[in-house]
């Protein structure tokens, strides 16, 4: 596992023609800790996240790895899991979890060896032959989990990764996401619309705007783990986060009919 | 294969729409279809069409061009045209897979096919064709004559590579592609040739020993023979007529053809039908002795299965004295 | 027994309306009293096909092998370049009309002219058969890799892999059911292809026996060679959907879940 480095970002800006979509982030991550970005829906996050793992380059702005500044060299630096599970269809569960590996740099045996641990570790173990199109959607972002892991990276994106599932599967994803992230501790930053899963991962929170975004709040958690659903302190926390992501909104709503 | 169904097809769609050619009213009408695309060959038909020779014995013949050299014969047999212009070979054979056809008169009572070959294919003469390959046509008695005429040098089709090359004579022979080709006509492709600057040699095929054999006749059913004969006889009194004005008048017989066939207005049918005129038939009957003896040939190049009794090949009291 | 059923669900249908059309067939044949040398009835048809199948066998040898010849030919070639005009954008933008407009020639003109300059042995039917299939080949690669997911060739690449992990992981195997389906069209008109060929010039094969067939009036042979074209078109496409069948193990999956 690589070292799970610092993650800081500065005035991050970026702009498709006409259509600014990042307004100036700025945001920290510290070194191994999960910090989640609330925000509503299509406020400008995967964006955020392809300028992280190195798919583009930002208008403006620093991404900066403990201190250092990173251009294109964050590619292939971020375990990057999307809300798509963006799986192979033409790979059965263990090859697809195998991909992770491979990009580790590890042996085609090597990698299946892993695979075949991973799975286990998410659940899967009787699955290995199985594709995607025979899976459900919370067993292939289980996979999906288990190609990150085994990507070995110190930086893990995890863009709404949970959305597509039902409620009850969910809160399982939950609970396996903050074991294998106790084990080696990646520094972790996961894309979020729901308050509640913000509030049951993160060490801190920050919420954004919509469209074009910038982080318009920061709040520390400092709740113990595990925790639980119905829990009175992560009730009160939620309540906070969303009158936060409320007021977001409607800020934006009022600058909109402003301009 | 696309094109070969279908155009059967439309063949079969043919039989069953047309109204079966039946006699007519006052003037009697005949159907007539050219073994193919009109050119000097049909001299004598097109110049007593355009010149009134069939109007004046009562007959109104309409002349059709064929998709294929092989469907006149099955038309002539379905009975949905009158008259076929077809060749002896390919109406013994006809008869010989049981289509009801005889041949009643004799548009050209020699052969015109030959083997051709140009002065740069180094072949002098017949024994030169071994180890070459040769193009023909009508890959359906072709083989057979060409057999004929390599016996004459000691050789035989083993000894040469045989290619359809499937009417593109010409541009075979040209292109060197083929060192000789069976079936070109003495009187057009070899015209052809030259106009393209090439020295032509031709063996003549009754030289080298094939049995002599009328290249185009006149074809017509059973059924139409029985029926129809006094048509057909006018129809060959009106040919006869034709043919002496190609001989008397050739000018205004050329410009019969030129007139009604916009695409041979060419110096090639001009050449051709000057090399053309004296090969058209004295006698229009048919000769039966010529025609058994040309059925036993095919029987014996083993093109035919089956030999017809020679008076259902040939009908020979149509034709005028 | 289950899998009888399915065959029965799979070949019922096209085996009956096949039955139908045969019959139906046959008894137009005899109740318009249509002759042997226009239509010939399917029962001649079969009669001919074995009685002549010494006559067929070779020929079919001939043309069976210029049309795999031809279609691998252009299978090869059409892989080839509908990837290197995935691979570079000028390429793809050049060709592409060039190849569109290269289809709207009508092969029968070209046949010829590709037999002039090939000669009338194997390499001109090769090249008509390889001719016709390449087009749809090249277009189905094309189609095929750029219909990879992009959000999926995003992923490998944030991820760090090499571009010929991506392609090999990503493009080619979105591509095939697109190729799969080119080579499919391509193994119909193949035969199309090689028989064109041989019509306008040939020693063998089955358009030559057809030519021969047609110009000694023996309707039946030329329908008992297209009987046999046929069922090499049919065995081709067979074969490509056994290949595919193996190949694209996924496409099942779906089904089976």
């Amino acid at each position: 596992m690589a070292h799970a480095p610092a993650l800081a970002v500065r005035g991050l800006a970026k702009r498709f023609g006409s259509l600014p979509v990042l307004a100036g982030v700025d945001l920290d991550v510290p070194a191994g800790s999960i910090v989640a970005l609330l925000g509503p829906s299509g406020c400008g996050k995967t964006t955020l996240f392809h300028l992280l793992a190195g798919l583009y380059a930002p208008d403006a702005g620093t991404i900066a790895l403990d201190g250092t500044a990173a251009g294109a060299a964050l590619r292939g630096l971020a375990a990057y899991q999307p809300q798509k599970d963006l799986l192979l269809p033409w790979r059965t569960a263990l090859a697809n979890a195998a991909v992770g590996a491979r990009l580790a740099g590890r042996s085609r045996r090597e990698a299946e060896r892993l695979a075949a641990e991973a799975l286990a570790r998410v659940g899967l173990a009787s699955f290995e032959r199985a594709y995607p199109a025979a899976l459900s959607g919370g067993m292939r972002q289980r996979v999906a989990l288990a190609r990150a892991l085994l990507m070995e990276r110190g930086l893990l994106l995890l863009d709404e990764p949970f959305a597509a599932v039902d409620a009850l599967t969910r809160l399982d994803l939950h609970a396996l996401l903050l074991d294998l992230w106790a084990e080696r501790r990646p520094t972790t930053l996961v894309v979020t619309h729901d308050p509640e899963e913000a509030a049951l991962l993160a060490d801190r929170i920050a919420v954004l705007s919509a469209r074009p975004a910038r982080v318009v709040a920061e709040l520390e958690v400092d709740l113990p783990r595990p925790r639980r659903v119905g829990d009175p302190m992560l009730a009160r926390l939620e309540g906070r986060l969303v009158a936060l992501v409320r007021q977001a909104r409607d800020a934006c709503a009022t600058e909109a009919r402003r301009a | 294969m696309i094109t070969r169904p279908l155009a059967m097809l439309a063949l079969a769609a043919a039989c069953l729409l047309l109204p079966g050619a039946a006699a007519g009213g006052e003037a009697a009408r005949l159907t007539l279809m050219l073994d193919w695309y009109p050119n000097p060959n049909h001299a004598p038909i097109v110049a007593a069409a355009e010149r009134g020779d069939f109007a004046a014995l009562g007959l109104d013949v309409v002349i059709q061009a064929p998709a294929d050299p092989s469907d006149p014969l099955k038309l002539a047999a379905a009975g949905k045209v009158d008259v076929a212009v077809s060749y002896q070979p390919l109406t013994t054979i006809a008869r010989s897979e049981g289509l009801p056809v005889a041949a009643f008169g004799v548009l050209i009572d020699q052969p015109l096919g030959s083997v051709m070959t140009t002065g740069r294919s180094g072949v002098r003469t017949v024994a030169d064709l071994a180890g070459k390959r040769v193009g023909y046509s009508v890959p359906g008695f072709e083989e057979a004559l060409l057999g004929a005429v390599l016996r004459s040098a000691g050789l035989d089709l083993s000894d040469v590579t045989l290619t359809n090359v499937n009417f593109n004579l010409t541009p075979a022979l040209l292109s060197g592609q083929v060192a000789a080709v069976v079936g070109a006509y003495k009187n057009y492709e070899k015209i052809a040739l030259e106009l393209e600057g090439a020295t032509v040699i031709v063996f003549d095929l009754v030289e080298h020993g094939v049995p002599p054999y009328d290249e185009l006749v006149f074809v017509a059913s059973d059924a139409t023979l029985a029926a129809r004969g006094e048509a057909l006889r006018a129809f060959l009194a009106g040919v006869a007529k034709g043919m002496a004005r190609v001989r008397d008048t050739p000018d205004d017989a050329l410009a019969a053809l030129q007139a009604r066939y916009a695409d041979t207005r060419t110096e090639l049918t001009r050449r051709a039908f000057a090399s053309t005129r004296p090969l058209f038939a004295a006698r229009l009957a048919p000769d039966p002795a010529r025609w058994a003896r040309f059925q036993r040939f095919l029987a014996e190049r083993k093109v035919i299965a089956r030999t017809s009794p020679v008076e259902r090949l040939v009908r020979t009291d149509l034709a005028p004295r | 027994m289950r899998s009888l059923a399915a065959a029965a669900r799979r070949w019922g249908a096209p085996l009956v309306l096949l039955a139908a059309l045969v019959g139906l067939w046959e008894a137009a044949v005899h109740l318009l009293a249509l002759p042997h040398y226009i239509l010939p009835a399917p029962s001649r048809i079969a009669r001919t096909l074995v009685t002549d199948l010494p006559l067929l066998a070779p020929h079919a040898r001939v043309t069976a092998v210029e049309v795999v010849v031809g279609f691998a030919v252009a299978l090869v070639a059409g892989l080839a370049l509908g990837f290197l005009m995935f691979r570079s954008a000028v390429l793809g933008r050049a060709l592409e009309p060039i190849l569109v407009a290269s289809q709207t020639i009508p092969v029968f003109a070209v046949a010829p002219l590709l037999v002039l300059w090939l000669g009338y042995g194997l390499a001109s039917k090769v090249a008509m058969a390889a001719l016709i299939v390449f087009f749809p080949m090249t277009v189905a690669t094309l189609d095929g890799l750029r219909s990879a997911d992009p959000d999926l060739v995003d992923w490998f690449r944030m991820a760090g892999a090499r571009p010929a992990m991506v392609l090999l992981a990503v493009q080619v195997p979105a591509a095939l059911p697109q190729v799969f389906t080119g080579m499919r069209i391509g193994a119909t008109v193949s035969v199309i292809g090689a028989v064109i060929g041989e019509w306008v010039g040939a020693d063998a094969g089955l358009g030559y026996l057809m030519a021969r067939a047609n110009a000694q009036l023996r309707v039946d042979l030329v329908f008992a060679a297209l009987v046999v074209l046929s069922v090499f078109g049919v065995a081709l496409v067979a074969a490509v959907r056994a290949l595919e069948w193996a190949l694209t193990p996924w496409r099942r999956a779906r089904a089976a879940s």
